[in-house]
């Protein structure tokens, strides 16, 4: 097959601005890396095949996210099982070799987590770890903006009962 | 129990969109309720440990990764396109001039064969008289009388004829004349034009009104004018030639008497 050199500056700078926030998105939403990076791919991917028919009136961080999220939400409910971070995966965070989250804290949020359905997790994720607005998560899901403060508050509440399950007050 | 109203104001304050009033509200509340002080510790304890746990560094290499992959899928489609269109490498410049004609004229007909259908019909005396103007479907129809009159006066020649449909009527006049001369036409019953023609004729001037038509032209040439009879009275028609303003010819043209 012959090699295509992608020669578009646009693109290679939103990858580089962008990269590191869509795969964390990624990652917290389906808890796993080869899949987080699985979906960071194919989100450039149609960015790039998009990349003409893309509206510069509108906010290219939610057109991104939008791609990715949806993207990352086909993967968590196609694997169709909330994943279990039993003892291996957890050794798993604090191997040097891999060590892809920084701290213990991050580990005991991301099982925490993880006892959430996918639509509080989401909401929450996109709220705490990428500051996003009501109106940027609702116009990102396609749900109203209460709707959108409505499983913010009841994911935080389950999210805290989760925690201190675990044994990790807030 | 907390109430639900102070447990959005909280989680608003937290998310910093809370009103200069909601804010009033909470500080009140939380100052008047230890359970409501551990309930918003709590929650800022939350938020706390988002901002703690930091971000997932991605592989070192992610940049590059990304990268390949859409060149790679880019190549992919690239050559999707070429074999799509490989068949035409088999084709030589002649045939491929050859295609190209024959498409072009199955594009022709197509489109002629559309034209056609978007076409007018066009009745008998359309084809005979008023091909390509506004005459309607009122000239078509069965005749059911016809009239005829020849005119020979003042050095004019020609003929006056009328027929009567269902609910038109038709006067074709054809006239040789050295000179400028006028025609009306009048039916009784002060029948409404419906449609006119005069293909053959070079410059003219026509008038209608309730009354009928004047049709003035420098020299003879051959004019059909359609009246509508929605009544079907197939009344008489008055036929006049005027010259120099002088009346050369007159002659009122009735149903079954000519």
């Amino acid at each position: 097959m012959k090699e295509v050199k992608i020669d578009n500056k646009a693109f290679d700078s939103i990858v580089e601005e962008y990269g590191k926030a869509i795969f964390n998105a990624a990652f917290r939403i389906v808890n796993d890396y080869e899949d987080a990076m699985d979906i960071t791919q194919n989100t450039f991917i149609k960015v790039y095949e998009r990349l003409d028919r893309y509206d510069p009136s509108h906010d290219i961080f939610s057109w991104l996210y939008k791609i990715a999220v949806n993207e990352a939400i086909t993967v968590a409910r196609r694997r169709s099982r909330t994943v279990e971070l039993d003892d291996e995966t957890c050794i798993q965070f604090r191997n040097p070799e891999t060590e892809y989250v920084q701290n213990e804290t991050s580990a005991h949020l991301q099982r925490a987590l993880m006892e959430l359905s996918l639509d509080y997790r989401t909401v929450l994720i996109l709220r705490h770890f990428h500051g996003l607005s009501y109106e940027a998560i609702s116009d990102i899901l396609g749900i109203p903006e209460k709707t959108v403060k409505s499983r913010l508050f009841t994911g935080r509440r389950l999210l805290r009962d989760s925690l201190l399950q675990m044994g990790y007050a807030p | 129990m907390i109430e639900e109203r102070y447990i959005e104001l909280m989680n608003k304050e937290l998310d910093g969109v809370n009103t200069p009033d909601g804010s009033a509200a909470l500080r009140s509340f939380l100052a008047a309720s230890e359970e409501a002080r551990r309930a918003y510790d709590e929650l800022r304890g939350i938020a706390g440990i988002f901002a703690a746990a930091g971000d997932v560094m991605p592989p070192p290499d992610m940049k590059r990764t990304i990268m390949a992959a859409v060149a790679e899928r880019e190549a992919l489609r690239g050559a999707r396109r070429a074999e799509r269109w490989r068949f035409l490498d088999i084709l030589t410049p002649r045939m491929k001039v050859a295609c190209s004609f024959v498409a072009g004229i199955a594009f022709g007909l197509v489109a002629l064969i559309i034209l056609l259908r978007a076409m007018p019909q066009v009745s008998e005396l359309d084809r005979k008289d008023l091909y390509g103007t506004l005459a309607g479907r009122r000239g078509a129809g069965d005749v059911i009388a016809s009239e005829s009159v020849s005119i020979e006066a003042g050095g004019i020649s020609g003929r006056v004829a009328a027929q009567y449909r269902d609910n038109s009527l038709t006067v074709a006049l054809d006239l040789n004349a050295p000179r400028e001369i006028e025609v009306v036409l009048s039916p009784a019953g002060r029948l409404p034009v419906e449609s006119f023609a005069a293909p053959s004729c070079g410059s003219y001037d026509i008038r209608t009104d309730a009354g009928g038509v004047a049709f003035k032209t420098a020299s003879g040439c051959g004019f059909t004018v359609i009246f509508r009879d929605e009544a079907g009275a197939h009344p008489s028609v008055n036929v006049t030639v005027s010259a120099d303003g002088s009346r050369i010819f007159e002659h009122t043209i009735v149903k079954g008497r000519e």
